[in-house]
């Protein structure tokens, strides 16, 4: 009984301990777990393949320096699969903390053999949120004079046709606050379809959003970008991080599954601390 | 070891906010309060930028309408002078109205109707009955909250404690996607620790 009372209150430096090495032993000697591709991810890059060269998407890079090691990854994929169908990118981040990570999304397009100007164009951080959103979509030259380097949007040629919303093949979206601004604002403009991506914890938000077809593709969390990558052909920092992942996570399932168990084992105790 | 500066002061830095796992002390808080303060910086940097880009140079180029902005925004500091400080309320409640006016005029339809059409399902596959009936049971759980006597209140009581069976399992899908979001987040760390800063971890 003695023992069973120590596994039900393992000392948290134990647990510190497992989930350390559940992190490291895999990333030191990679075991290749298989990464099943899950039909959301397949659905994300489908929509993504649909796009054809000369389609312009606005990219909206909406997070927070928290989030960015599950979502930095997903900037990479998707700045390599929009290069790859030839789409024209407009960047914008409408959140203070993604300001650089918009940054290194144009330096990937860059090493990508995209130029500035002609196939992507940063905007820069724009505040307000939804107000920012809906002006944006009404009118970007008025509400964007110029772009983050202070150049007038004007005169590059990609924004030469591109004035407002209707101008637009897509939004892509990667964000943590939650699509409503762009699912309120977006309906105004036909066929401009939105396609989202976010941390793994934002799923049950956007599912709601996914079956009414208000959002065409997720991609949620660094294991669906894991997938994605998967689907590209090109390896990159989620597919490395997911045997530390799941061997992680098969650590917290086993905790919290002995945890429960050994609980109801135990016998009982009063409120006084007798064992009953 | 990496050589380089960099990234010393990176694990370092995280070094000392995970020592908070031990127990709260100086060093936790000293990083604490310099990533605040850093963060203020930061945030007051790039919001410079933005008044400049969106504000001030447009309006060197002749766009005398962004004075309007501009003004209301200054009027949001008048809160510091006391016998001026109604002035703050102006721009407060432009940003409240326009905000709930652009909220409102999109929330209709994305929000309440296709969201309702959304749960509208034929029930033809567990899925949808799952969805529809767990729709109906949430709502019921939370309007209904008095129950009476007889059958109907026990059938009233038996779909009360299936919606909060169902809800329930929704708490434990969040704790899920918890996990699943600072898994990835603490594996980061793990690299930067033992790849980048001590070269334990081979191809960092």
């Amino acid at each position: 009984m003695k023992s069973l009372n120590n596994v039900a209150h393992l000392r948290k430096y134990t647990i510190y301990a497992l989930v350390i090495l559940a992190m490291l032993i895999p990333l030191v000697k990679p075991i290749g777990l298989p990464v099943k591709i899950t039909e959301d991810t397949e659905g994300f890059y489908a929509a993504m393949e649909e796009f054809n060269p000369g389609d312009v998407v606005l990219w909206d890079i909406h997070f927070q320096l928290s989030s960015a090691n599950e979502l930095t990854p997903q900037i990479t994929a998707m700045a390599y699969h929009l290069a790859q169908r030839g789409a024209k990118c407009i960047i914008v981040s409408m959140h203070p903390e993604a300001y650089p990570f918009a940054l290194d999304a144009m330096e990937e397009f860059k090493r990508l053999g995209k130029d500035y100007g002609t196939d992507m164009v940063y905007l820069g951080y724009l505040p307000g949120e939804e107000v920012a959103v809906a002006s944006l979509l009404s009118d970007m030259h008025q509400t964007v004079p110029t772009d983050y380097e202070g150049t007038p949007i004007a005169s590059h040629p990609l924004m030469a046709n591109v004035k407002t919303g209707d101008d637009l093949t897509a939004v892509v979206s990667i964000n943590t606050s939650g699509p409503g601004s762009w699912t309120r604002q977006l309906p105004s403009y036909k066929n401009v379809d939105l396609l989202y991506a976010s941390i793994a914890n934002t799923k049950t938000t956007i599912q709601t959003y996914l079956d009414t077809g208000q959002i065409k593709a997720s991609l949620d969390g660094a294991r669906c970008t894991a997938e994605y990558e998967q689907l590209l052909e090109r390896p990159g920092k989620a597919l490395a991080l997911q045997d530390a992942s799941s061997c992680t996570f098969l650590v917290f399932l086993g905790l919290v599954v002995a945890g429960n168990v050994f609980q109801r084992l135990k016998p009982s105790v009063s409120r006084k601390g007798d064992a009953k | 070891m990496s050589t380089d500066p960099t990234v010393w002061i990176t694990a370092i830095l995280a070094l000392g906010i995970y020592s908070f796992l031990i127990k709260d002390n100086v060093v936790f808080r000293l990083i604490e309060k310099g990533f605040v303060g850093l963060g203020a910086g930061y945030y007051a940097a790039l919001g410079v930028r933005s008044i400049m880009q969106l504000g001030i140079n447009p309006l060197r180029e002749g766009k005398l309408v962004t004075l309007i902005p501009l003004i209301l925004g200054l009027m949001v500091f008048a809160r510091f002078a006391k016998p001026i400080s109604w002035l703050s309320r102006i721009p407060v409640a432009v940003i409240v109205s326009v905000g709930a006016a652009l909220t409102l005029r999109g929330s209709a339809q994305a929000s309440l109707v296709a969201q309702t059409i959304g749960t509208m399902k034929p029930l033809n596959s567990f899925q949808n009955v799952v969805l529809v009936f767990g729709t109906c049971a949430v709502l019921v759980y939370f309007f209904f909250r008095d129950i009476p006597d007889g059958p109907a209140g026990r059938a009233l009581g038996h779909v009360r404690t299936a919606a909060r069976m169902l809800m329930m399992v929704s708490f434990g899908i969040g704790f899920a996607g918890m996990i699943g979001t600072q898994i990835p987040r603490a594996v980061g760390q793990v690299q930067l620790i033992f790849g980048r800063w001590i070269h334990i971890i081979p191809g960092l």
